[in-house]
């Protein structure tokens, strides 16, 4: 929390990240991320929030390197990565661990638990034998899985305890930041909430940062200290939670807010109303692409992209939207 | 969202004809299965009652056993279960009738609406195959016969009634060629193509983004009360019942722990299995959430004895362990089957 004061540098840095895909059939590629900057600093738990198709699971996989970003760079403490997870060292490697959505697809049905976590910790730190036996048992517990898991196979385990070993396993190598894509999606409330309690020992315990990505703005609020928030591959708003959440300025921010089926009356006093939108079709690139959701959507909306604006009085928040650049600097 | 006006005033004549009264009860209902481990009763003594226009919420968490009371109902369930209680439609017993008339009784007055959309339409046959089949079974059991052009007619009106923009284009399109959220409002335009009494729609929405997900909540609330029908809706979600439910049933391993209408169980839930699940919820507030309910769902064939949330709940009583709390009422069609509201009022 509030670390950004006091740290020099961001742990992690993602800078003008594109990621293309080939479409078959298509000499247009999609772009599934669009120029996304964003900063995790130390002990920070920054948030990535979107719906599906937003980019969010992609920014993740290009930042371990399983995707070779199209442009764009990812920095570790200052220092620029290699593209590629094969191109980068052991230690670069080590200080990066992700941890995926569905644990039963992650973890390989025939090796057991054991296994699974003994091969990053030898790869990762050179252990075997009996010291790799402590280390299992230590890491098991550390996940508060009993030490007899060990033997097991994931497909006597239970889809909470799965993920527990998914995040034992990205503890294994000893990581400073953990990737953590919808970790909690597949859940029911109260087994996430015990798996949310998890993290949140084992970040203040290990010292980690979080770079956290959900589509349930409800969990972003509650856990992370800056949210990002992603619509069609771009950054469309960013900021301390709090600011954001007390005044969201976005219109897709908005509406993200306002659809969310919420619990008290408290939580509905925070939804702004939204109005419906218009219909037309959109010219990709050179428009915004919530334009024809949005409420608020004005002329230029339609012709023109907004650029990321830095609002004036609150630090640190920026909006991709036309209706602030009045409130403000421009950015790029 | 706006839908085309010149397609949109009377979809089928029949979906804006009020529907009569008629009450679903259901009582006392169990559901067994025998596996190599023993006996599994996954639904135990079940009670519901949903009246006309009343939009009922069965909320609990995965393995409560709200899917399989739904199929209990319906008569969905495979021939290994066993299946014990009522279910009564306007007071005939339906596990009563003999088979031809009982599916009958569903098929007329009762659809459903899945909760993968694309799974549960064949991917084989365009939209407009699939929705001319239905609307030709369902004309042939009212005893008519319609021609190709009438049942496209009234396809397309239902496609534009649920609020799907381009119901031509839908009609031609392939199930894979349509977003979930179409995908889903394509299986609620099926489900209405036998113009039912009751919606009974298992995780509707779950598969969808946030934002479609509220449209598609909207729509079948308005077809629900602007439409006189009745709706089941089954989720794990609270906040999907809070937004859409009159009346909530609250499962917990195969047993309705709670009832209440939707405001009561949201400012005063009263079980604790209840309590612990909303403190759960992660909030817009960014209020702390609880760290979990302790322990896991238990196993059905070794089902706790007594009330089946003891050995979680952090009130339990040795009467807990020995009797299956009976439902005792709380307030105004409140009723919570837990022992700390023994003698309440």
């Amino acid at each position: 929390m509030a670390t950004s004061d006091t740290a020099a540098r961001p742990l992690l840095e993602v800078r003008g990240l594109h990621q293309n895909f080939a479409v078959a059939g298509s000499r247009e590629p999609k772009r599934a991320v669009i120029g996304v900057s964003l900063a995790v600093w130390p002990g920070e738990i920054v948030g990535v929030v979107g719906e599906s198709g937003s980019g969010k699971s992609t920014i993740a996989r290009s930042v371990v390197g399983l995707y070779r970003p199209s442009e764009g760079t990812v920095l570790l403490d200052g220092t620029p990565l290699p593209p590629t997870a094969r191109q980068r060292s052991r230690e670069q490697k080590r200080r990066l661990q992700m941890v995926f959505q569905n644990p039963a697809a992650a973890l390989n049905p025939r090796r057991s638990i054991g296994q699974a976590l003994a091969l990053p910790l030898h790869i990762h730190r050179g252990l075997r034998g009996a010291a790799a036996r402590a280390e299992i048992e230590r890491l098991l517990g550390l996940v508060e899985l009993p030490a007899v898991f060990a033997g097991r196979h994931p497909a006597a385990l239970s889809g909470g305890q799965r993920q527990r070993v998914a995040i034992a396993r990205a503890l294994s190598a000893g990581p400073d930041l953990l990737i953590l894509d919808e970790p909690t999606s597949a859940l029911d409330v109260s087994v996430q909430a015990k798996m949310i309690d998890l993290l949140m020992g084992l970040k203040a315990q290990l010292g980690l940062s979080y770079l956290f990505i959900t589509h349930d703005i409800s969990l972003v609020r509650t856990i992370a200290d800056r949210v990002v928030v992603l619509y069609q591959g771009r950054v469309q708003e960013s900021g301390p939670t709090k600011a954001v959440f007390s005044e969201p300025r976005h219109p897709y921010t908005r509406l993200l807010i306002s659809a969310v089926p919420v619990v008290t009356e408290e939580e509905a006093a925070l939804q702004p109303p939204v109005a419906h939108a218009s219909k037309r079709p959109l010219a990709p690139d050179a428009s915004c692409a919530f334009a024809p959701r949005c409420p608020q959507a004005m002329e230029r909306c339609w012709t023109e992209l907004p650029p990321l604006y830095r609002i004036k009085d609150v630090k640190d928040v920026e909006v991709r939207c036309f209706l602030h650049e009045e409130a403000l600097g421009d950015r790029r | 969202m706006s839908t085309t006006p010149d397609t949109n005033p009377t979809p089928t004549a029949q979906a804006v004809r009020p529907h009569d009264a008629h009450t679903l009860r259901v009582a006392d209902l169990s559901v067994t299965f025998r596996g190599f481990e023993g006996t599994a009763r996954v639904v135990d003594r079940a009670n519901l009652e949903v009246g006309t226009g009343e939009l009922i919420g069965i909320v609990g968490e995965t393995g409560c056993g709200k899917s399989v009371l739904m199929r209990a109902l319906l008569g969905l369930l495979p021939g290994t279960a066993r299946v014990e209680g009522e279910v009564s439609f306007d007071g005939r017993d339906l596990r009563r009738l003999p088979p031809r008339e009982r599916r009958e009784l569903i098929l007329a007055h009762f659809n459903m609406v899945f909760q993968d959309p694309v799974g549960s339409l064949n991917p084989f046959f365009t939209v407009g195959d699939q929705m001319r089949e239905v609307l030709e079974q369902a004309a042939k059991r009212r005893g008519r016969r319609e021609s190709r052009a009438a049942l496209n007619q009234q396809a397309r009106a239902l496609l534009a009634h649920v609020q799907l923009d381009d119901p031509e284009r839908v009609m031609r399109a392939y199930p894979f060629q349509l977003s979930g959220g179409m995908n889903q409002r394509v299986s609620i335009a099926l489900a209405l193509s036998t113009d039912p009494w009751l919606i009974v729609a298992d995780e509707p929405t779950t598969a969808l983004d946030v934002t479609v997900q509220a449209e598609v909540l909207a729509l079948l609330q308005r077809l629900v009360r602007e439409e006189g029908r009745s709706a089941l809706l089954i989720t794990h979600s609270m906040g999907v019942v809070r937004t859409m439910a009159d009346r909530v049933l609250v499962m917990y391993a195969g047993v309705v722990v709670e009832e209440a209408p939707t405001a009561a169980l949201f400012s005063e839930p009263r079980h604790p299995y209840t309590v612990g699940l909303l403190q759960c919820v992660p909030r817009l507030t960014g209020q702390a959430m609880a760290t979990g309910i302790p322990g896991t769902l238990p196993n059905y064939t070794h089902a706790p004895s007594g009330c089946r949330f003891h050995p979680r709940c952090p009130h339990a009583m040795a009467i807990c362990r020995e009797r299956r709390p009976p439902d005792f009422a709380v307030g105004a069609s409140h009723r919570v089957a837990c022992w700390l509201y023994d003698g309440h009022q």
